[in-house]
Parts: C-alpha cells; sequence; structure tokens
C-alpha cells in the first residue's frame, strides 16, 4: 500500500537528522565521565534503578518489537501477540540470574569471561562464534527494518535511510560508550512508551471491537482459533528464543555488571514487566488492518501502515507519519546502540585480549574499542543492503542462541557438569534447531534446539560431572 | 499505451517540433510545400496521438497475471499457517487503473468473497483455516471499464499435522516449565 500520508523525504531526513543530532550530543556529553575501560563499557559499575529499569526495557522495545510484533499478531492473530509478549519473561528471569552473576563474577566485564571459566577454551570459542554471528544478525535484522520504515515512512531511499540509521548510532556510541548508550536509552524509552500508549490510545478509541471481532470471525476466523499450530508454536518458540537471547548475549550481561548489585536483579524484573504490554499494544493495531480496510502489501509494515492510518483517521495527518517515525527510530536507535557497544566489548576483552592475546593499555583501549564499533557496524551495514526479510533473518537464528539456555543454568547454578558433553548438547542443538526451522516449521527452530541443549546439559550433570572451579561457585 | 503522466512532456516535445517549422516561412517553394504538408497533417497527427491516449485509458486493461511463492506439494501451492502473499501485474504499465481481487473456496466461483479493491498491486491475506482456495484479479480502467479475469490461482491452507503438533507442545511446555523451574530453585539455593 502506498501510504498517502506518508511525510515528504525532506521531513524524514529533518527528522532523523535532528535525533541523530541530540544522541550525538548527549552521547559527547556523557561520553566525558568514560575515562577509562571501566567507565566506557560498563558505564562505571554504578548504573541506578531508574536507569537500568530503561535501559533494560529500552534495548528490549527493538525494532523487531515494533515491526514484528504487529506482524505475528496479523499472521498469527490473537496468540501470535501473545507468543511476542512471551519474550518479557526472558527480562524477568535474568533477573535471579543477575544476582548470581554479580556474585559469582563481581569484577566481569563480558559474558565471554564466564564461559571461559566454566566451560574452557572450547566452550567459550563455541560460545564466541554463536553470540557474534546472533548479535551481526540481530544487528542487521534492525538495520533492514530501519532501512524500510524511512523508506516506507520517510521516502527516503533504503540504502541512504539504513545507512543513515547506523552512521548516528555508531557516532555516538563512539564517543560515549555505554555511558552514551544508557544516557540516551532513557530518552528513548520515555519516547516509546508515551508514543506507543498514545497510538494504541487512539486506535482503541477509534475501533469498534465487536466489528473488529465479526470481520475477524469473517474474513480471518484463523486468526481468532485457540488450535491455529503455527500460533501456538510460535509462543514456546518466542519464549524460548527470548530466555536463550536475554541469557546468553553480552547485552543483557554488560547490563548485569554496569548496574549497582542490588540494582540489578529488581531492574530486570521491572523492565519485562514494563516491556510486556508493548508488542501486545504493537499487535492490537495489526488486528484492526482488515476491519479499517487497510491492504497489506507487505506484512512486515504492517504495524506502521495501520498505525498511520488510523492517526491519519483521527485528523493527525502528515503528523501521524512523523511520530511514528519518531516512536520506531528511538526504538532501533535504544537497540543499535546497546547492540554496537556489547559486542564491540566482547571483541575487545575476548578476541583482541583473549584470541590474540593482547594487553590493552588505558592509551590504546578507546582505538581499538572505536575500530571493533566500526568494524561490527560495517559488517552489519554490508549485510542489510541485501534488505532480506526481516522476521525470517531474525527467527532462523532462534537454535542458536536457545542452545545455551541451559548451559547458562548450569554454569551458573550447579556445582560442576561434564562439559564436553554440554558442548556437544551446544553444538547439536544449533544443527538440530536450524534443521528443523528450513525443513519443518519456521517457528521450530529455538524450541527444538533448546530441548536438543537442555537433554545434554542435563545428562552431563550425571555423566561424570568434572567440579567447577571452586573460587567461582 | 503510454502512461498518463507523459502526456505533458510528449505533447510539449511534438508542440515545440511543430512550431520550430513556423519560422522557416523564407524557404524555398519546394520546402513551403513540405512544411504545409506536415502542417496540414499535424492536427491530424494530435488527434491520433489523444485518441490512442484516450481509447487505452477507456479500453478494458488486459488480464492481470496474478502469482504467489509458495511451495508446492503434490503439484499444489501449500501454505503451513494461513497466510497468502498475493501479486499481480499488467503486461503494461499503467497509471489511475484499479484492481479487484476476489477469494472463493470452489474453482468456479460461486460463492466469491472480495478481499480487495484499489490500486494497489498485492495483497498479504492472513487467518485462512485449512482448506482449499481460489482467487482471481482483474483491473478496471480509469474510464470504470473492467478487464477480463485473471487465471484462477488456487492454493491450499493445510497446518502441521496435530500428532506432529501436540508433541511439539508438549515438549515445548515440558523445556519451558523445567527451564524457569531450574532457574527459580537454582536461585533460592546460592541466594
Amino acid at each position: 500500500m502506498i501510504l498517502a500520508e506518508s511525510i515528504s523525504a525532506a521531513t524524514g531526513w529533518s527528522i532523523v537528522i535532528g535525533l541523530g543530532i541530540l544522541w550525538i550530543a548527549l552521547g559527547i556529553y556523557w561520553g566525558k565521565k568514560a575515562k577509562s575501560s571501566d567507565g566506557f563499557m560498563l558505564a562505571g559499575r554504578n548504573v541506578g534503578l531508574s536507569l537500568g529499569t530503561a535501559t533494560a526495557m529500552a534495548t528490549w522495545v527493538t525494532s523487531n518489537t515494533t515491526m514484528v510484533a504487529p506482524l505475528l499478531a496479523y499472521e498469527k492473530g490473537v496468540w501470535g501477540m501473545l507468543a511476542y509478549a512471551s519474550a518479557s519473561f526472558g527480562l524477568m528471569l535474568f533477573a535471579p540470574l543477575a544476582f548470581r552473576i554479580r556474585k559469582l563474577l563481581p569484577e566481569g566485564v563480558t559474558a565471554g569471561d564466564f564461559f571461559r571459566k566454566r566451560y574452557g577454551t572450547v566452550g567459550w570459542a563455541v560460545f564466541l562464534i554463536i553470540t557474534l554471528v546472533y548479535s551481526i544478525t540481530w544487528l542487521v535484522t534492525m538495520a533492514i527494518a530501519g532501512g524500510k520504515l524511512l523508506e516506507v515512512l520517510g521516502n527516503i531511499p533504503y540504502a541512504q535511510g539504513m545507512t543513515l540509521i547506523l552512521a548516528v548510532c555508531v557516532i555516538y556510541t563512539l564517543f560515549g560508550g555505554l555511558y552514551a548508550v544508557i544516557g540516551t536509552d532513557f530518552i528513548q524509552s520515555l519516547i516509546i512508551l508515551i508514543g506507543i500508549v498514545f497510538i494504541g490510545f487512539t486506535v482503541v478509541t477509534r475501533m469498534d471491537v465487536s466489528a473488529v471481532h465479526a470481520h475477524l470471525a469473517e474474513h480471518q476466523p484463523a486468526l481468532l482459533d485457540i488450535m491455529m499450530p503455527a500460533a501456538l508454536l510460535a509462543i514456546f518458540n518466542n519464549m524460548l528464543f527470548g530466555f536463550g537471547e536475554v541469557m546468553h548475549n553480552n547485552v543483557w550481561w554488560s547490563r548485569a555488571f554496569a548496574m549497582r548489585e542490588k540494582i540489578a536483579p529488581k531492574a530486570f524484573f521491572l523492565s519485562g514487566i514494563l516491556w510486556f504490554p508493548i508488542p501486545i499494544a504493537a499487535g492490537f493495531v495489526a488486528l484492526a488492518a482488515g476491519p479499517l480496510g487497510v491492504n497489506i502489501t507487505d506484512a512486515s509494515q504492517v504495524g506502521p501502515q495501520v498505525a498511520e492510518h488510523v492517526l491519519s483517521l483521527a485528523g493527525m495527518g502528515k503528523i501521524a507519519g512523523a511520530l511514528i517515525l519518531i516512536v520506531l527510530f528511538c526504538s532501533m536507535a535504544s537497540s543499535i546502540d546497546s547492540l554496537l557497544a556489547a559486542t564491540s566489548d566482547l571483541l575487545v576483552r575476548d578476541v583482541y585480549e583473549g584470541v590474540f592475546k593482547q594487553t590493552l593499555d588505558p592509551a590504546k583501549f578507546r582505538p581499538v574499542a572505536a575500530t571493533s564499533i566500526i568494524t561490527v557496524s560495517l559488517i552489519a551495514w554490508g549485510l542489510a543492503l541485501s534488505g532480506w526479510s526481516v522476521d525470517q533473518v531474525l527467527f532462523s537464528s532462534g537454535a542458536l542462541v536457545a542452545s545455551l539456555i541451559w548451559p547458562v543454568i548450569a554454569g551458573l547454578f550447579w556445582k560442576g557438569v561434564n562439559r564436553k558433553l554440554v558442548i556437544a548438547g551446544i553444538v547439536c542443538g544449533c544443527v538440530a534447531g536450524m534443521l528443523c526451522y528450513f525443513k519443518l516449521q519456521t517457528y521450530t527452530g529455538a524450541l527444538v534446539g533448546a530441548t536438543v541443549s537442555m537433554i545434554f546439559t542435563l545428562a552431563a550433570r550425571w555423566i561424570a560431572p568434572r567440579e567447577f572451579d571452586p573460587a567461582t561457585t | 499505451m503510454q502512461s498518463l503522466p507523459g502526456h505533458p512532456t510528449l505533447c510539449a516535445s511534438f508542440s515545440r517540433s511543430l512550431n520550430s517549422s513556423r519560422e522557416h516561412s523564407n524557404l524555398p517553394g519546394s520546402i513551403r510545400v513540405s512544411f504545409t504538408i506536415f502542417r496540414s497533417s499535424r492536427s491530424a497527427l494530435v488527434g491520433l496521438f489523444w485518441a490512442g491516449l484516450l481509447s487505452g485509458a477507456l479500453a478494458a486493461p488486459a488480464a492481470p497475471d496474478l502469482s504467489c511463492d509458495y511451495a508446492r506439494v503434490d503439484g499444489r501451492r501449500v501454505s503451513d499457517d494461513g497466510t497468502i502473499d498475493l501479486a499481480w501485474s499488467l503486461p503494461d504499465l499503467q497509471d489511475g487503473v484499479t484492481y479487484q481481487l476476489e477469494q472463493s473456496s470452489t474453482a468456479n466461483f460461486a460463492e466469491i468473497d472480495p478481499r480487495y479493491s484499489g490500486p494497489d498491486t498485492a495483497s498479504v491475506l492472513s487467518g485462512l483455516r485449512e482448506g482449499d482456495y481460489y482467487f482471481r484479479v482483474r483491473a478496471t480502467s480509469p474510464a470504470g471499464e473492467p478487464g477480463p479475469w485473471s487465471d484462477t490461482l488456487s492454493l491450499s491452507v493445510q497446518f502441521m499435522d496435530r500428532n506432529t503438533l501436540f508433541a511439539l507442545l508438549g515438549t515445548g511446555f515440558v523445556v519451558a516449565s523445567l527451564t524457569m523451574g531450574a532457574i527459580v530453585t537454582g536461585f533460592l539455593r546460592t541466594k
């Protein structure tokens, strides 16, 4: 559908450049605090509850939340909407993990530190491969979503829009590190919350719920079915995907290390609760597409299309497009910056120092960190030029992250395991999950990956277990 | 048929070439004759040009080409989640053309469910229950003249078999429960 009320390219450029300048200025301002590597990578390990909650929530409200949640609702109905919301359980469950992480690794910097201590060099290498592949994949999906969004809403050519969004996030992350990321996340989370509540409220007040139900029952009956197979599978698959993503990724581990010890569990739990209604609100908007007569030509754009239609009906005209662009740009920036910072930390700490055995003195830290941020963003930019389908790229990596759930749990809470068996479980989980994703059904990758890895990890507790390092148990 | 936005440009260049011929009235006789012939045929050419465009706008468009990209099972296209991405196009690009998309559960379209009417050339239909579905689309010219229907596109919605589904759902429930249980008990034990 061509959006009749889409904003002009000049307005689109103005919004993105204006917000970009604001984030960069704030990044430079907050970046002055980052005088050491701990400051740059972990914001001085002194983040409080409000900033901690806001950054966790804003990071989890990605372009995938605002773009894929409506897509799931449009294609899988009520269950699809709830399936995406189930990813909030991952944030909530990370609260007890954060508590344990801070206890076991008080001086920890990345998730790689944990894997190296628990599973040795081989386990650490497997983790690094998986997490780097996943982090790049996640970054690519957001860059693609950003480019497509600017193309649809702002009439900005895809490659230019995608490049612009990435460039803005790279610049302010380069200047401020995690200080800048967390600070901007706080402002972005406020804009996202206010925007989504406003859009959701406008949609609800403009819609006759009984008419929506009648339309769905007549034209899209499977969306109301309790037993829609793909939707039911999506619930467990997404939940396990969310568990795996949060439990393994350095985005979340770096936040656990950055928050004050007693704050981290509370902040993660609270952010999960705050995040839960967001995909439901975004998904509900998509269910109104049919009843409102909005023809969906690209399912990945269903959220912005319907939201803009409803806001236009409410008399907001071109302001509607601008408002949606601001909210979605914030949701993308809040995740892209976090991923850039966390992934570059992994490259610096685990690859540069760990794999290449380089010593990082304070004078060399900034250039190395900057090089890694730019490297990650260039790889993501190159892959994002393809403009792949966002949801397919995202869900294809579900098996990888879900295979790491049980190794993390075992490493944090158990006294010892058979390391080789756990590592074999991770590899088998990845392979089996990917096979099921491509051969059986899209929403089986994470489910099968987690299952296989869990069986191996449980077996590793009983078959020739070896105690973990007593200093960290 | 030319696209409508092209008219002003084409007409302007055509008029410019005609006007430039007037500037050569002091040319030798034989050349003036040829210009006279050219001028007299000018109105005919313009008329033909506009008539062509007008008849194109009024004439019924051709049948669109309706397509969707789904894997075939036993020769039939199959969707496993009740969602269908349809796209259609006309042999020639035409502005102002609108389309009607119809869905039916029978090949002869005995019962019709109109799914879309407008200028878009694609539609994502979701929420279809298991069964066979038939689709067709036709274009209508800006003057309201409908063209012929496209070839019928048939597609089956076939969900995952129930045994596999329940096995996967049961597995998902067990894994999710054990994961949550392991975290909560681990936390309480090590607190």
